[in-house]
């Protein structure tokens, strides 16, 4: 299992679209990938899961894959978050 | 008196509900405040709107917003908002909720936030014949 700190970087957060492009990287890959903010861990493959974060601008998350593709998908995980989501703020 | 409503959903499907709840009572909700978030973006205009439509609805005895979906944009805007006012958010609106807050919108802002809860899960049911 791999496990890194994230932040969330762009303005609108971890909201309905952002949650969705983030659900549809984690189901791309065969591992489980966990995001915890808090005590809170929820399932990254599950659009209410990652919602229920309510994570805004500024939020630390932890990203966990694991599984056989575990690097390549924490990889695109965290690229994802870095790169606004694609939201370009 | 009584606290204030204001429902903020994506789009217009506050505005939709506000309508079948109308038609089912056979009353007006005019009292409801209704704010529309573009679906495509958030814009300064939408805060502003929802900042408004809180003032509007305020008379003393605190707000209680309703929004679509937790985690999104609109409820995240809203959470933004709450430490202005005396204001609660509940999330997961749909008509179950709307129908049984208008119902018992006599109760107190924390009453009436459980009731919205307790409205919204009571009317999801699984039924198989």
């Amino acid at each position: 299992m791999i496990s890194r700190e994230a932040t969330i970087v762009n303005k609108l957060g971890l909201h309905a679209r952002a949650a969705t492009r983030l659900v549809n990287c984690a189901s791309a890959f065969e591992s489980e990938v966990w995001i915890c903010k808090g005590e809170k861990r929820v399932n990254g493959k599950s659009i209410m899961g990652v919602l229920t974060l309510a994570a805004g601008q500024g939020t630390g998350l932890i990203i966990e894959t694991d599984g056989p593709d575990e690097k390549s998908a924490i990889n695109s995980l965290l690229g994802l978050i870095a790169d606004f989501f694609g939201e370009g703020e | 008196m009584s606290v204030g409503i204001v429902i903020v959903t994506h789009g217009q499907a506050g505005q939709a509900l506000i309508e079948v709840a109308e038609f089912i009572l056979g009353k007006s909700l005019a009292e409801i405040r209704q704010v529309p978030f573009s679906q495509s973006a958030v814009h300064t205009t939408d805060q502003q709107e929802l900042r408004s439509a809180l003032n509007s609805c305020n008379q003393g005895e605190g707000i209680l917003v309703m929004t679509d979906l937790i985690g999104a944009s609109p409820a995240n805007h809203v959470t933004e908002l709450l430490g202005e006012f005396d204001a609660v958010m509940v999330s997961g609106l749909n008509l179950a909720m709307l129908l049984r807050v208008w119902n018992y919108r006599d109760q107190t802002l924390k009453r009436l936030a459980r009731t919205a809860v307790e409205g919204g899960k009571r009317g999801i049911e699984v039924i198989s014949p």
